[in-house]
């Protein structure tokens, strides 16, 4: 059942990516984004991250995606015209990205131990709610952090407000 | 029949069909039979309200609602139904033909997506979640992208107007919702909508414990409320769908079944924040007065008295939306968007405030 | 208090709704096919030919003088007038209309035709009830269809069919009296003239 979902949600995933990539219309685009958004969320949940997911689907494709595409709506933005890219970006590029990955796939495999595994403080087995242990380190061991991203989008809000006013 | 098997007839029950499904098939089997009534009893509870929504508006306009098609109109909305079948579906020629076919179909699925995390009675929840209440939140926002979707893919100046003022005026409002239903989830101390009825379900004298008798939980049904009737853009914040200014905002391009869908998914939106409501403030299936009568008529009457108290206060909310609809006349849109961040906001999060310090204080 | 506009406006409509199903002449609505409005004298739907005494025909009022289907704006009545005469109310020989056709989906009842007659021919009705299914050949009334006996024009319009009636009774008076007046003395003997 897992294997399934994780399938069918997988393929959904990178379809969408790829439709983002490959679409001419910056409205098509946000929306696949936000399909490959949604996929994400339910492949949190199949890993027993609840929260997570919900706030995936609350935070990224409620707001943020919803966001994107009112830039774009507002702007007007039209179809993109094709370009032709240089040919030498395709002689370097395509081959300088296969060994990229290669390097990179070998370098996590190899090295799989020493990368472990991150606790979250407790088990994610489903007896204590993941809420309740999110909350709980994020209120103790890692409030310094919290606190401080809490006041970088107050000032991000600030600023939003400074540029949108009218000059008096 | 013993108490206990009345109690669980329904998990009893599904037990018993899923014993005819192949073991492989079994998960999804149950995930169907879980899903199946829903998708049944909810459309039909819509086509209820939709006549009630008529009757009840007409009688407060001092005229008969719709009396023709039945004893007191109780079968219009089968004739609503075959007339929106049987119409023409016209897409504009320049309309984004993938959107504009998804775009009712996501509204309805985010409608109906919601209910799989309310209890409708004991052991009537499809699935009982831990974060079902943050699950419920996050699917009201999926709605705010179908409209959005919908205005955009019509390709047409009052769509687009439409989508704009309904997606603005439902984010915004979003955030009041939440924070009117923090209250009761500090209360309460779970997300998982069970226990949060559970909780309500005891008594001291006459009173029923629900969240609605604190003074944090009446603050915050009060808030929920208004809240929620924004976010289904019902009146009087239904400017993106005012006929008057809008020709039919964001749904003025589609026409006979894709209409009749966003009719489904605005009503079925309202009919899920209402039992919603009554979970979060009114105990769910709980009866107010149900332990000064002794129990009479059986386990099969106890078993079913919750459903029918559930239902009986889902149909009070509903008449509340209806009286409130026929009552108020519309916000103009800066009136509807100063309201909800300069007004809302600020009492959610003093309500909130305020609870934490009372809740903190009582250990 | 906050708030003590919306409260008012609900007591208010709740006051509706209950008393919607308690005093019944809150509801005002007629219930269409079953109950009706009171007929009104002075409305007017599409116009029809007054007929006097019983026979339609012979009785009919109209004489294709065709002031009408000159008079008409959208042009939707189509007059042939007869070759022939046939006497009128008074005795009188009239040329007839042989056809006399309104077309109704032209027709805008702007009773024109009613106010040039010089003969209270053609009169409006009420009956609004005329929808048909037949688009094309059932909105060409013929002169049959259009013909209605005076006891109905004075059921529609009474006070309006009351003085068509004084102002046609006088014309025949004097047209009666001039008639008597010019008509040549005969000598006593007892033979009767026709009257």
């Amino acid at each position: 059942m897992q294997l399934a979902l994780f399938l069918i949600f997988g393929v959904l995933c990178v379809a969408g990516a790829l439709i983002f990539l490959f679409q001419r219309h910056p409205i098509n685009s946000a929306l696949s984004l936000v399909a490959v958004m949604m996929s994400l969320a339910v492949i949190y949940w199949t890993l027993g991250a609840e929260f997570l997911a919900a706030a995936q689907v609350i935070v990224y494709s409620g707001a943020i995606m919803v966001l994107f595409v009112f830039v774009v709506m507002l702007l007007n933005a039209g179809e993109e015209t094709r370009t032709h890219g240089s040919s030498m970006a395709y002689v370097a590029g395509i081959p300088g990205v296969a060994g990229i990955l290669a390097l990179l796939t070998y370098i996590f495999l190899h090295e799989r131990e020493a990368l472990g595994a991150a606790q979250l403080g407790g088990h994610l087995d489903g007896a204590t709610s993941n809420i309740a242990e999110l909350s709980r380190v994020l209120f103790t061991e890692l409030l310094l952090p919290f606190e401080v991203t809490s006041i970088l989008i107050l000032v991000a809000i600030l600023g939003a407000v400074v540029l949108a006013r009218k000059e008096q | 029949m013993t108490p206990e098997t009345i109690d669980q007839i329904f998990v009893l029950s599904k037990g018993w069909l899923l014993g005819y499904v192949l073991a492989a098939l079994q998960p999804i089997g149950s995930a169907i039979l879980s899903v199946v009534p829903v998708l049944v009893v909810f459309p039909l509870l819509f086509a209820i309200t939709t006549v009630l929504e008529r009757k009840g508006l007409g009688r407060i306009q001092n005229r008969y609602g719709p009396n023709r098609v039945g004893p007191y109109g109780i079968w219009q909305p089968i004739a609503d139904g075959i007339k929106s079948l049987t119409k023409e579906d016209i897409v504009p020629r320049t309309a984004d033909q993938v959107v504009h076919f998804l775009a009712p179909l996501l509204l309805v699925l985010a409608a109906f997506l919601a209910y799989a995390v309310l209890p409708i009675g004991k052991n009537m929840v499809i699935t009982n979640l831990n974060a079902g209440l943050l699950f419920f939140f996050a699917v009201g926002s999926m709605v705010e992208l179908a409209v959005f979707m919908a205005g955009w893919s019509s390709r047409s100046k009052y769509s687009l107007l439409g989508a704009m003022r309904a997606v603005a005026q439902m984010i915004s409002y979003e955030v009041p919702l939440v924070l009117a239903s923090i209250v009761v989830i500090m209360a309460s101390g779970s997300l998982s909508t069970v226990d949060i009825v559970n909780m309500q379900a005891t008594y001291t004298g006459i009173w029923p414990h629900w969240f609605l008798f604190t003074p944090w939980g009446f603050a915050g049904f009060i808030l929920f409320m208004v809240a929620a009737t924004a976010e289904s853009n019902r009146a009087p914040f239904d400017l993106p769908e005012a006929e008057s200014e809008l020709v039919a905002g964001y749904h003025t391009e589609y026409s006979s079944m894709k209409f009749a869908m966003f009719y489904m998914a605005e009503y079925a939106n309202m009919i899920t924040v209402a039992c919603v409501a009554t979970l979060l403030f009114f105990g769910g299936a709980s009866s107010p007065f149900g332990h000064l009568i002794p129990a009479f008529g059986g386990p099969i009457v106890q078993a079913i008295l919750p459903v029918l108290w559930f239902v009986f206060k889902v149909f009070c909310f509903l008449f509340l939306y209806i009286w409130v609809r026929a009552t108020l006349p519309r916000f103009r849109y800066d009136q509807l968007m100063g309201f909800g961040w300069k007004f809302l906001l600020p009492l959610a999060m003093l309500n909130i405030i305020a609870t934490s310090l009372v809740l903190a204080f009582r250990g | 208090m906050l708030g003590v506009g919306i409260l008012k406006g609900l007591a208010e409509t709740a006051r509706n709704f209950l008393g919607s199903y308690v005093s019944k002449d809150r509801l005002t609505t007629f219930q269409f096919p079953e109950e009706r409005a009171p007929r009104i004298e002075a409305s007017r739907n599409f116009p029809f030919l007054v007929y006097d005494g019983a026979d339609w025909h012979e009785g009919m009022r109209c004489v294709s003088c065709l002031i009408c289907e000159k008079e008409c704006p959208p042009k939707c009545i189509f007059i042939e007038k007869s070759t022939d005469k046939k006497p009128d109310a008074t005795g009188k020989p009239q040329f007839y209309p042989t056809t006399f056709s309104i077309d109704v989906s032209v027709c805008m009842s702007c009773q024109i035709c009613v106010e040039v007659c010089p003969f209270n021919a053609i009169k409006m009705d009420v009956d609004f009830e005329q929808s048909t299914s037949d688009r094309f050949g059932d909105l060409l009334w013929n002169k049959e269809r259009l013909a209605k006996s005076n006891e109905y024009y004075r059921e529609i319009h009474p006070t309006e069919a009351a003085a068509v009636d004084a102002e046609l009774a006088e014309a025949r008076a004097k047209a009666a009296g001039a008639k008597a007046a010019a008509a040549p003395v005969k000598p006593v003997s007892g033979v009767a003239e026709e009257k």
